[in-house]
């Protein structure tokens, strides 16, 4: 049995696009929410000499959370929608 | 640190953490914000039509905040239009011969323990205080 739902294409296609529009606006929510869409706030973090603001770290650190989301999805090597992953291949 | 907020920088991060893991669960791609938009512009077809979905989401993800709270969206700077576009030429070159931005390497790079992503990473944050350091207290040119 196949662990990739066997679609016609449209189908596909359409799951393939929800996703990628549902992600695209959890990322702009996020972004505004965080301020980070602020560049005052990422030079405010990058400020180290005049008024600090650590925020960025916040960030980081709310992201962080979803690392297990990463390590479990590539550990399955089962995707919802597409049939492999496009990853970066590093030289290093 | 006055400007400090944690509880809406954990918010937004979580937003995007989770942005970052549907789309590698559901579409097995990276939500490198550089190489969506460089690719959106260099492809084709499906490869372009995707990241142009994705950047809509971007925008729409504006005017739903903006329905949905009340406080404005802030945006401070004091760089002339002059030198946002110097700056952009210079992000978007930077981003593209490290093959990554600040969602791509630092956030799903470093979720997949890539030590290139990390490697990136930490330049582009070294270099981002220097920098500032640079121009704000040495140079001090307002920005």
């Amino acid at each position: 049995m196949s662990s990739v739902k066997e679609q016609n294409s449209h189908d596909g296609m359409f799951a393939h696009s929800a996703v990628t529009l549902v992600s695209g606006v959890l990322f702009g929510l996020g972004l505004i929410i965080s301020g980070m869409v602020n560049p005052g706030k990422v030079i405010g973090f990058l400020d180290l000499a005049g008024v600090w603001d650590p925020s960025l770290i916040f960030v980081m650190g709310g992201c962080d959370c979803h690392h297990v989301d990463f390590w479990l999805v590539l550990r399955r090597e089962r995707l919802l929608f597409e049939r492999k992953f496009f990853l970066p291949q590093g030289r290093t | 640190m006055e400007n400090f907020t944690p509880v809406s920088a954990l918010i937004g991060g979580a937003f995007i953490g989770l942005s970052a893991a549907i789309m590698l669960a559901g579409n097995g791609r990276i939500a490198g914000i550089s190489g969506i938009l460089g690719g959106a512009i260099s492809s084709r077809g499906d490869e372009r039509r995707w990241r142009i979905l994705f950047l809509a989401g971007l925008l729409i993800a504006t005017l739903l905040y903006q329905f949905a709270s009340s406080s404005p969206i802030t945006i401070e700077t004091q760089a002339s239009p002059e030198l946002l576009v110097i700056a952009g030429l210079l992000v978007g070159f930077g981003t593209r011969l490290g093959s990554g931005c600040t969602s791509g390497h630092g956030i799903c790079g470093i979720a997949r323990f890539s030590k290139r992503s990390f490697a990136a990473t930490v330049t582009f944050m070294l270099f981002g205080f220097i920098t500032v350091y640079v121009t704000r207290h040495l140079l001090e040119l307002g920005v």
